[in-house]
């Protein structure tokens, strides 16, 4: 084993950072969302500890100093949302109407089509917050007592999956005004999805940004509100 | 120059974390029931809109935080390593699960908003031409 990885206690954060950057490179070369560096990160550094040898806990020491930053990043959502007040106030009540509706539906939804496909509680839980942008959706896992580390896989797999299909997907749906097609990919896929979302224009791209940080605030208040109920089907 | 901008960057970035940090202080002080990261997004939302920071105070840090965010993710998604027996288990029913709901929320929310924006044009162009009735 190189030395320079056994001996450093900030091997996770260094060994991400590296990671990261080099994906980040060839993203840059390749311009394909076949390259996002987040995922290639997230499929190779586990091989990379199990062929090294190093135990999880051992990443985990240093990892912690990159985590800590989601909660700052979370407050810098409120940047792109202030700079698209304008489109926010011209278009108020369809962006609320529309997100409102999306988080319930969300919110429920996704918990009742993991009850009624009968996958275990766990995932259960993880599943129910898995439409919200990841650092919100680890709080509201909290929040009903979910596991967060198996949300942000949710929410990953989520986003990819939107990536994949959300333009067609609205498409088939014949939703195609831009307005409505930003706030359902917005809600729906979070920011691993709404690159389709800016390949469609600028009002598209906006309404997505805004869609991402509303719905998330709207699914905090709503989450331990509902939860409780929800709770006795489980 | 170069050296600037980060040097900028970084110190906006501290800046949002010490908001951040503050916002966690008085969050565990009040016992508030509200994750201090969302109300801190809330709370800096409003304090842009107001004017009251302006935007170009912060724009740079955020930027490059919103820009380089998947990457703090990656220590989550590595720990899916030990769930991993979890996640085989339950495969194909899961897959299920998350395309079905991702379904049903992108068609609610676009419907919706596709609804309620037709309805708006609507209502619009009635005054349109109720108005020009009077003329």
């Amino acid at each position: 084993m190189p030395i320079i990885f056994s001996t450093q206690i900030f091997l996770g954060a260094f060994l991400t950072l590296f990671v990261y950057g080099f994906y980040s490179l060839i993203h840059l070369k390749t311009k394909s969302v076949w390259t996002n560096p987040m995922v290639l990160s997230m499929l190779s550094i586990p091989l990379f500890l199990m062929a090294q040898d190093i135990s999880f806990e051992k990443y985990e020491i240093g990892a912690g100093l990159i985590s800590y930053f989601i909660g700052p990043a979370t407050i810098a959502l409120a940047v792109p949302m202030a700079r698209q007040f304008q489109l926010l106030k011209q278009y108020a009540s369809t962006i609320l109407f529309g997100i409102t509706v999306g988080s319930f539906v969300a919110f429920i939804g996704n918990f009742l089509c993991a009850l009624i496909l009968g996958l275990p509680k766990e995932l259960i839980l993880a599943v129910t917050p898995k439409s919200v942008t990841t650092p919100i959706a680890i709080e509201i896992a909290h929040v009903i007592g979910g596991d967060p580390v198996l949300t942000t896989g949710m929410v990953v797999a989520t986003g990819i999956l939107g990536m994949l299909m959300a333009r067609s997907l609205l498409t088939w749906f014949r939703i195609d005004d831009p307005i409505s097609r930003g706030l359902a990919m917005g809600v729906s896929f979070h920011a691993i999805g709404i690159v389709r979302a800016r390949e469609e224009g600028e009002l598209t791209g906006a309404i997505s940004s805004i869609s991402i940080a509303l719905a998330g605030v709207i699914t905090t208040i709503i989450a331990p509100l509902l939860f409780p109920f929800m709770k006795y089907w489980l | 120059m170069k050296t600037k901008k980060w040097i900028k960057i970084i110190l906006q970035i501290i800046a949002i974390s010490l908001f951040y940090e503050g916002i966690r202080w008085v969050v565990g002080l009040l016992e508030i029931p509200f994750p201090p990261n969302v109300l801190g997004m809330v709370i800096l939302f409003f304090l842009l809109v107001t004017g009251i920071i302006p935007i170009s105070w912060i724009s740079d840090g955020s930027d490059f935080l919103l820009k380089y965010m998947p990457i703090l993710f990656v220590p989550f998604g590595v720990a899916m390593m030990n769930y991993w027996n979890t996640i085989k288990s339950s495969g194909i029913p899961l897959f299920l699960v998350l395309t079905m709901s991702s379904f049903l929320v992108a068609a609610a929310t676009g419907y919706c908003a596709r609804y309620w924006q037709q309805r708006k044009n609507k209502e619009e162009n009635s005054e349109v031409s109720a108005y020009a009735d009077h003329i």
